[in-house]
């Protein structure tokens, strides 16, 4: 898959899982492995990013003895996904139109 | 790799980020490799399946835009072409100094190599003259043979030394170098 179009995905996955509940590094690559390839260090720039655009905030719990840092989707993540589905209709018709010209051929 | 072997390597590649952005990366390398060792893998497959942490914090640096090596500003060119005279004659000061260094180093084997060469010439000489020295007279040649046995005999505990300090100043030299190299090559990295 393209790279940039990836990167935009990942985002909002990533704040789909949060959405459903608060997690942490390790458990949100196993839940979006389901749907899609992400690597740790692919992550980690994309929790940097969310949370820097206030999409998200974190927090840490002690887990088994040590510090885990969770993460949790704010309003504007909300927002993020919403626009997302929004999109979602003029992005099929851009698909439909490159999809119809090279049909065409 | 272990993972603080891993952790080490990031946190040297990532010293231009911020020391709070730096943390939080470890951190969270950190917790990843606890949360795989949670799962029974050791730290070993976990830095297998994380891949080399030098990637990783290039990748990191690549997104912040800061590169790992600060860019040399245009005034400090300038300067440095400016102060070459200073600089430069600096640097040949201390080439010299160090050339010094090893020539001083040197002198012992020189100065012992020399004895044992003189004394083996002496004696070798000295008995080869002993016959027309005793044409002259029976006890002038037999001082003669004396003095040249005395010389061959000295010739051998000089050669014994100077064979073993040459050793020693070998390792001595192999390892004032080693050092000098290690300097060099730490300025460079930084």
């Amino acid at each position: 898959m393209d790279i940039q179009l990836k990167k935009g995905l990942l985002e909002i996955c990533v704040l789909a899982v949060l959405k459903k509940e608060d997690s942490y590094g390790y458990q949100l690559i196993k839940d979006i492995s389901k749907q899609i390839e992400i690597s740790e260090s692919t992550l980690y720039p994309i929790l940097k990013r969310l949370e820097g655009s206030q999409c998200l905030m974190t927090y840490s719990r002690e887990h088994n003895g040590r510090l885990r840092k969770y993460y949790k989707i704010n309003e504007a993540g909300v927002l993020r996904i919403h626009e997302f589905i929004k999109d979602w209709d003029s992005i099929m018709k851009v698909f439909d139109f490159i999809k119809g010209a090279d049909e065409n051929d | 790799m272990t993972k603080k072997e891993f952790v080490d390597i990031l946190n040297k590649q990532l010293k231009y980020l911020p020391l709070k952005e730096r943390q939080k990366t470890l951190t969270y390398y950190e917790e990843i490799f606890e949360d795989y060792e949670e799962e029974g893998l050791s730290e070993e497959e976990v830095a297998l399946k994380l891949g080399s942490p030098i990637v990783i914090a290039n990748e990191i640096l690549d997104e912040t835009h800061i590169s790992g090596r600060k860019p040399m500003s245009v005034l400090m060119i300038i300067l440095l072409v400016l102060g070459f005279p200073l600089w430069g004659s600096l640097v040949a000061t201390a080439a010299i100094l160090l050339l010094t260094v090893y020539i001083l180093i040197w002198i012992p084997v020189v100065i012992l190599g020399s004895f044992s060469i003189a004394f083996l010439a002496a004696g070798v000489v000295g008995i080869i003259g002993v016959p027309f020295v005793m044409m002259e007279g029976l006890g002038i040649g037999v001082v003669q043979l004396g003095m040249a046995i005395l010389c061959v005999g000295l010739c051998i505990p000089s050669t014994i030394a100077c064979i073993n300090v040459t050793k020693h100043l070998v390792k001595a030299t192999r390892f004032i170098t080693q050092k000098w190299m290690k300097i060099f090559k730490k300025q460079e990295v930084l």
